[in-house]
């Protein structure tokens, strides 16, 4: 530690470009992390608002929501303490009066007026009549307000904003709730007598199991498993995570490398200090604490960065800090730049003390 | 018998592929507490492998060298690097300093690895009678070569270690600083009952020593 710090104090430029390569490679990692949390969030917020244990669709539905078909009559073969109804559509939305090119994808959930996935709402008030909506605050960075009157596809019936509530998102697109009753008139109005259709049945099990009775039927998921089928959130994920674990293989390298020209340059010092009986194993550690300070400073350095960065992104790239995956990702990135610093203990092993003084 | 180094039958032969030099031949001598010996010889006679064999950074091909009641040849590396360290004194003809430490913190360091609480009255005394006090801030690259020699002299005597090995010390000095250093060693072999071994080139200094060993061709004289 000692040597390691002076090291460092004594020769600060060539440690700072060191440090700021790792702060570098951390703020790739952050930035990362950040659009795929952003991005995985973009696509699942809405589930995770929910709080629910599962999702029972159509068997026929391969695990997807807006494919599926159940009917209201199907709740009763279902045995779990709390069951709630959902309709789900995806469908552009514009203001009464705006263009047609003003308008946003949204994820329209139907549910009824008393169901545990009704959210509370921040502004305004929930929706009690036919024809009124609650809509996620994400809708605000478009002006949306209380009162608008919204077209959804190719209805004509306006639909009333009557409250905000917390942001929120499906399948990257901002959420609607209404009734059911209003999703099934939108969805199913041109099937007379259909008007008791629903997508899937939502359940909290409080500890108790789940029965069904005409199980062939249905098809039945944890949440978690419903999201990982989320059309295109599997992907998104795999691409990012697969950048973020090739960057800490780059960092082990990068960082390999860097140390390894330092410990080189280092011999016949280490080759003296071993001379004088300076133990091998000080000057092996000596080279893992100055990997450490090296990295845990550029660590740091990359996570201000990214704060800073965050400030700078626009609203509508999805980005969020995760606190807990960046802390995990930071442990990791220390342990690849250890590992690569690792990679010079066996030249400080090898440097043989009689070649240092040379006769 | 207080002999601190003794040395009994040695050879040392070197062999790269099919020829062998034996650089070294049946030596023997013993160095005893409180006495300075000089250790002379033209350039490739053997000196510098002899005091690397004395501080056991290379093996003889023959005999064997004992420090104080230690034999050497039966130390693992380990062993042989904690007893160079708690021992002997280097002084080298190269610096022996690290680039990026002080001159006060080369000290610190060395309280640092022998885990010791530093011994600031004995730094502050070695400093000024080596006349390196007012260089406590300096790194190495900014002091002259007589300056780092005389704090390197200063620091192999921090460890307070029996024997000092010193591979021309004064190779960097003038005659005058030359002949001090000389003087200090004798000093401190004498008043501090330590066994000192000075390879030099210069007969300005054997006045200063007690004994003087004489090698040519790998045989002592
Ligand atoms: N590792 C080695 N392999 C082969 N030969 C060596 C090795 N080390 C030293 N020698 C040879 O041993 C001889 C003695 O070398 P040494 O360094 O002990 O001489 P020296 O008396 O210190 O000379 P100088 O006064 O020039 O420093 C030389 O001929 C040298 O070439
Ligand atoms: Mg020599």
């Amino acid at each position: 530690m000692f040597l390691a710090w002076h090291e460092i104090k004594y020769d600060k430029r060539k440690f700072l470009l060191i440090m700021i390569i790792i702060a570098l490679i951390a703020w790739l990692v952050y930035v990362l992390t950040g659009l795929a949390t952003g991005l995985g969030d973009g696509n699942r917020k809405a589930i995770d608002q929910w709080q629910a244990d599962g999702i029972i669709l159509s068997s026929e539905a391969n695990k997807s929501l807006t494919a599926s078909r159940l009917d209201m009559a199907d709740l009763e073969n279902i045995h779990v303490p709390i069951k709630e109804p959902i309709g789900q559509s995806l469908y552009t939305v514009k203001r009464k009066g705006q263009k047609e090119n003003s308008r946003q994808n949204a994820a329209v959930f139907g549910i009824l007026s008393d169901s545990f996935l009704k959210p509370d709402t921040l502004s305004g008030r929930s929706f009690h009549n036919k024809n009124e909506a609650v809509i996620a605050s994400d809708f605000k960075q478009f002006n949306y307000k209380l009162g608008d009157e919204l077209l959804l596809g190719s209805s004509h019936t306006p639909i009333k904003v009557v409250g905000f509530f917390e942001k929120s998102t499906y399948n990257l697109a901002p959420v609607i709730y209404l009734s059911l009753d209003t999703w099934q008139t939108l969805t199913f109005n041109r099937i007379p007598k259909k008007d008791n259709l629903i997508s899937g049945i939502v359940y909290q099990k409080k500890n108790s199991d789940l029965h069904l009775n005409q199980a062939s039927r249905y098809d039945h998921l944890s949440l978690e498993a419903f999201i990982q089928k989320i059309p295109g959130y599997s992907e998104q994920k795999l691409t990012l995570d697969g950048m973020i674990y090739f960057l800490f293989v780059i960092a082990t390298f990068v960082i390999g490398v860097f140390i390894y020209v330092i410990t080189l340059q280092k011999q016949k010092l280490f080759g003296i200090l071993k001379v004088q009986g300076i133990p091998t194993r000080l000057l092996a550690t000596s080279v893992l604490w100055q990997t450490f300070l090296l990295s845990s400073l550029g660590i740091v350095l990359g996570m201000i960065l990214t704060f800073i960065t965050s400030y700078f992104l626009p609203e509508s790239l999805p980005f969020a800090i995760d606190f807990k995956k960046n802390g995990v990702y930071s442990l990791i990135l220390l342990l690849s730049t250890l590992i690569g610093g690792a990679f010079s203990l066996k030249s400080v092993i090898k440097i043989n003390p009689l070649k240092a003084i040379g006769g | 018998m207080n002999s601190v180094i003794s040395i009994q039958q040695l050879s040392k032969t070197f062999s790269s592929g099919e020829t062998e030099v034996t650089v070294l031949h049946h030596i023997n001598c013993h160095i005893k507490k409180g006495e300075l010996v000089a250790i002379i010889g033209p350039s490739g006679s053997g000196k510098s492998t002899l005091l690397t064999i004395m501080a056991g950074l290379q093996e003889p091909t023959e005999g064997e060298v004992m420090i104080e009641e230690v034999t050497l040849n039966q130390l693992s590396s380990k062993e042989k690097s904690d007893l160079r360290f708690n021992k002997i004194g280097f002084i080298l003809q190269s610096s022996n300093l690290v680039d990026f430490l002080t001159v006060s913190h080369q000290f610190d360091f060395v309280d640092k690895v022998g885990k010791g609480s530093p011994k600031t009255d004995l730094k502050k005394s070695l400093m000024k009678r080596l006349d390196i006090t007012h260089l406590n801030k300096k790194y190495p690259a900014q002091l002259s070569g007589g300056e780092r020699q005389r704090v390197a002299i200063a620091l192999a005597l921090y460890h307070q270690p029996a024997i000092i090995l010193a591979d021309e010390p004064t190779a960097s000095l003038d005659g005058k600083r030359a002949k001090e250093v000389a003087k200090l060693l004798a000093s401190l072999a004498h008043s501090e009952e330590k066994g000192i071994v000075m390879v030099t080139h210069d007969d300005r200094l054997l006045p200063y020593c007690d004994r003087v060993l004489k090698i040519e061709d790998g045989y002592l004289t």
